[in-house]
Formats: C-alpha cells, structure tokens, sequence
C-alpha cells in the first residue's frame, strides 16, 4: 500500500461500516510496517480525540415534555381497546385461579396433576399479587414490554358453581361475578359492563377451565406452533408453555407485543408437588430487544376470608354503561374504514352529535373526556388502513390538529363486526 | 404516520446533542428541536421520504444552519455573548469544540461532527447532506487532517 492511499482513506480507520473491513484491515496491516503512516494515524487519532465531546448530553426533561406535547405519540390502547376482546392477562390468572380453586377438579386429566388439583379443592378463595407491564388505566389485555411493572391485585373466590374474581389495576378495575364481567376506570367513575364471562374470557384458554393443564394442552391443540412441556421432580411441578404470537402481521407489526397473546411469549408456573398449591407464574414475551418478563406473581395468598359478594362489588357512584343493549346505529355502515374514518374524524370539529354518538357508542360513559379532547380539532391527513394481530377490524392512521393548537397522530382502530355492520371506535383515540 | 411522533420521540437524545453541539446553547437546541418536531407534523408526507432517521437528522441539520445564519445577521455582538464561559458542562463542551473546529471549512467540520459526535456512518452522512459518500469521506479526511496539523503544531511550540 502507498503511503499517499492511506492518508487519503484515513476516515475508514475512523468509522466501523462493515463494507470497509477489508480496507481497514489493509490499512491497519500498513501501520504495522509503516512508521510514518502509523506516526500519521496516531496524530489523526489524538485530533478526533480532541473534538469529541467529553461528557453527555441527553435531551433535557423541558425537552422531551415539549415534544410529547407537539408530538403526541398515538397510545395503542388509549381508552379502551377492544374492550369486547379477550382479557388475556386476567385469562392467565383466572386459569390459574379457575385451577386453583377447582370445586370438582377433572381427575383423569394429567397424571401430576390429577394430585395436585384435588389438592386444590381445599382452597376456597386466593389473592395475588402481581405485577404487569402495562398502563394503570388500560384495558386489561394491555402489556407494554417496555414500560415499568404496575402492581396488580387479584382476588378470587370458589363459588358453588363459578368463580367470582376481581382484578384491579390500580387505573381500572374488572370484577366478574361468575356470569358477566364489568370494568371500570375508577378516577373517572365510569365503566362497562354486560360482558358475557364465556364470550369475553378467552374461549379457548377457558374452554376447560378446570385445570390448567387441560386449558394449556387445548390451547397447544388448537393453536399452531405452541409447544409445551412439564417437568416433575418431586417437589415442583413445573409447566412451560412457549407459544408464538397469535394473529396477522403481514401488513403491519402495530399490535405485535401489546398482549401477551398477541407476542411471541413463555409461561412458566410452578406448583408444588406435594400441596399442588401455585408457587409461581412467569410470563416473559420475546421481543426484538430481549426476552422480557412482562407477569410475574409477587405473593399467593390461600383462604384468606374473601367474601364473594365484596369480591365482585362495583362501588355504587360508579356509572355503567351496559354493553348488552348498545344502539349502533347506522350512519356508518356500508363503506370502507377509510371512509368511516374520515367522516369521524370530520364531525370532531363541531362535534356531529349524532354521528359520534354512534360512531363512539363504546365511549358513551367517557364522551364528555372524549369531547373535550377531540373537540374542535381538524383533520389534516389520513393513511392508509391497515390490519394487524387478532384485531377484528382496521387501524386508519389519522393527524388532526387539536383546538389548542397541538398535533397529534392516532391509528383509529375501527371495527364492524356488529349486528348493524357499521364502523365503531373501539381504540385509537 | 405514527413513525414520526416515535422516531422524534425516540431520537429525542440524537437530535438534540446534534444541535446543542452545533448551537452551543442547550436553549437554542431545545428550540431547534422543537421547530423540527413542528415541521415535521404539521405537513410532512412521510411515505416520499427513504430513510426517515436521515430525513429527521437533515431537518435538525437545516434548523441548526437556519439558526447560525440568522445568529450572524443579528446585531448583537456574537463574540462578546460568547466570551463569558457557559456554567453548563454540555454547553462549555461543545464552546471547547466549536473552537476546535472554527478553523476548518464550514462542510468539512461538518461532516466531522456528524462522524464524531452523531456517530453516523458515512453513508448516512451522504444522504443526510445529499452528496456522494466519496465526498462525505474525503470531507473527512481533509477535514482530520488539517485539525491534525492545526493540533500538532500547537504541542510543538
Ligand atoms: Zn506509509
């Protein structure tokens, strides 16, 4: 190599694209029988060293609140995501639960845990503790691998025929008293109720709810590529299930980890043998920056004096909407989610009463917030729809200028899977 | 769409060390910052834009040049504003720096802070300043190597 050539390409000693390895190689095999060269290289050396920064600077918190405030970064889930769907997190723990707290447990199901699920016949209630990735006031399903653990509450009570269970979030509350689940957001003194437990709990995970094994083997039956294993030495019991995500991702990754079902996740609990009581539940998802530990279980508490009427109370100043006996209406049947979207979206300025009371038929106990959050705002872009995970409708990218000036950008999820067939907002906003 | 909020939002560090270092001034940089973030918003087509981190570092680029010029237009005496040491570390560091690199071409020093402090590789650089890579690396050397004489002749007297 000549000299001139490697004062010349003196910039690929400082840079680490792989395309120039070679050259760097070259390069640096000169150094070593150059001295003039490697006298050049280690000047040029001390000169980048002297232009770069000595300490780090990360955008201040002023910053940041500024940019999330221009830029106000669409939430998946927002209010309430489809509410109507599976309440996966609290499907893992009501498994659990359901097993736990098995009246009649199915003996000829699973060899360890024929045991262990008449062991469990003696507990009549259980409260958890257990901590979640996901936001406080998001819907139940929710998880965010990269937010912070939230400490969630779960207590649970073997009724005759039913377990009654109540969930709490801290933001939002889901009780279920064996028959229909309500959900509420506490703060705002609103919620839902009129979910069938057997449609809104997932059907197949529940399917036989008795025992965890059976749920988990059906679920591995039913569900392509889940793989499942169990171990016994004696003392614990140990179950793993690995299970891809569930759902479509060929036009977008959007709901790709925004639950568990919907990530490619590992659930791994741990009974004891002897007592057949839980020990343990792990849930981590893969991500494309690591495994990360999405549920863990805190403390397990067995008979503690749980009554089942209190388990599933929903406090009295909390006002309800009845999911059972919804008007959809019809103004938005018959087309596309583009267009649904754009004709939302539009009616937000002076606020179409009419059209959004349909359109937002979901949002009926919180479209006072809804109105005082999108009122007055305007369209400036829509995109195109897209599909993504197990959610039944379409995601419509929307930028609107809100009334205060600010900007903000959604992907309104729209669904028509009703019996009027027309779009409603289930998400999004 | 969503790409924009969570790019700026995600880039949040990249591109304010790029015009705090640039503007020396952690105001200004949070300023800039925020004009981008605006601009970008309020009416940019995202789908006819390639690499959209590119696209985001070129908008800060062009905010931070925008910025200087209208800072030399400006009546007040920049050298004077400039004498007093900052108080902040980040802003002392990039004064140290700017000193540094005054002496070179204004594209030259340029395509080193961009190497150096933002950590892009040349071939990002040449799509963020719409030149040929060759040019970004030999902006680079010629840049490396006059600072080198510039620093050797400083140690040697
Ligand atoms: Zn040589």
């Amino acid at each position: 190599m000549k000299c001139e050539f490697f004062r010349e390409n003196i910039w690929a000693m400082f840079d680490d694209e792989a395309s120039d390895a070679a050259l760097r190689a070259e390069m640096e095999a000169h150094t070593a029988e150059c001295a003039e060269c490697a006298r050049f290289h280690r000047q040029t050396a001390a000169a980048v060293e002297a232009v770069t920064p000595r300490c780090e600077a990360t955008a201040p918190e002023s910053l940041t609140r500024r940019i999330e405030k221009t830029v106000r970064v669409s939430h998946k889930g927002a209010l309430l995501r489809s509410l109507g769907a599976v309440v996966s997190v609290a499907a893992v723990v009501a498994i659990v639960v359901n097993v736990a707290l098995s009246a009649s447990p199915v003996r000829a199901a699973g060899k360890c845990f024929g045991t262990a699920a008449e062991l469990f016949e003696n507990s009549k209630t259980i409260s958890m503790l257990l901590e979640l990735r996901t936001e406080p006031t998001e819907n139940m399903e929710y998880i965010d691998p990269s937010a912070d653990f939230v400490e969630c509450r779960l207590d649970a009570v073997c009724g005759a025929d039913a377990v009654v269970w109540r969930f709490d979030k801290g933001g939002r509350v889901a009780v279920s008293d064996g028959r229909i689940m309500t959900q509420w957001l506490p703060e705002q003194k609103r919620g839902w109720t009129g979910f069938l437990c057997d449609a809104s709990i997932d059907a197949v995970m529940l399917a036989n709810p008795r025992m965890l094994m059976v749920a988990e083997r059906e679920y591995a039956a039913t569900h392509k590529g889940v793989r499942y294993d169990m171990t016994n030495d004696g003392t614990t019991v140990r179950v793993t299930v690995d299970a891809p995500a569930q759902g479509d991702y060929s036009q977008s990754d959007y709901m790709l980890n925004t639950s568990i079902a919907e990530s490619d996740n590992r659930r791994v609990y741990c009974f004891d043998a002897q007592s057949g009581r839980l020990l343990s539940a792990v849930v981590s998802v893969r991500t494309a920056s690591g495994e990360v530990e999405v549920l863990r279980v805190k403390s397990i508490a067995y008979d503690e004096p749980l009554d089942a009427v209190e388990v599933a109370a929903v406090p009295g100043d909390i006002e309800l909407q009845n999911m059972l006996t919804l008007d959809y209406g019809s103004r938005l049947a018959g087309i596309t989610a583009r267009q649904a979207a754009e004709k939302i979206v539009r009616a937000f300025e002076k606020w179409d009463a009419a059209l959004l009371d349909e359109a937002l038929v979901y949002y009926g106990p919180v479209m006072a917030k809804v109105r005082e959050m999108y009122g007055g705002s305007v369209a400036v872009a829509f995109g195109e729809p897209f599909r993504s995970g197990e959610y039944p409708g379409e995601f419509v990218p929307v930028r609107l200028v809100l009334a205060g000036g600010g900007i903000c950008e959604m992907n309104l999820a729209l669904r028509n899977d009703n019996p009027a067939g027309t779009w409603i907002i289930d998400g999004g906003i | 769409m969503k790409t924009i909020g969570r790019l700026v939002v995600e880039s949040r560090d990249a591109v304010y060390r790029f015009a705090l270092f640039r503007l020396g001034s952690r105001d200004e940089a949070e300023d800039a910052v925020q004009d981008v973030c605006l601009k970008l918003v309020s009416g940019v087509d995202l789908a006819s834009v390639g690499n959209v981190r590119s696209y985001l570092m070129r908008c800060v680029s062009n905010a931070c040049v925008d910025r200087l010029r209208s800072r030399r237009s400006d009546t007040r005496p920049v050298e004077c504003a400039a004498a007093a040491e900052p108080a902040d570390p980040t802003e002392r560091e990039a004064g140290r720096v700017g000193r540094l690199l005054a002496g070179l071409p204004a594209e030259q020093a340029e395509v080193i802070r961009m190497r150096i402090h933002d950590e892009l590789h040349f071939t990002e650089i040449a799509e963020i300043l719409d030149i040929p890579v060759t040019t970004a690396k030999s902006r680079f050397a010629y840049g490396i190597s006059k600072l080198r004489r510039q620093l050797s002749a400083e140690s040697d007297c």
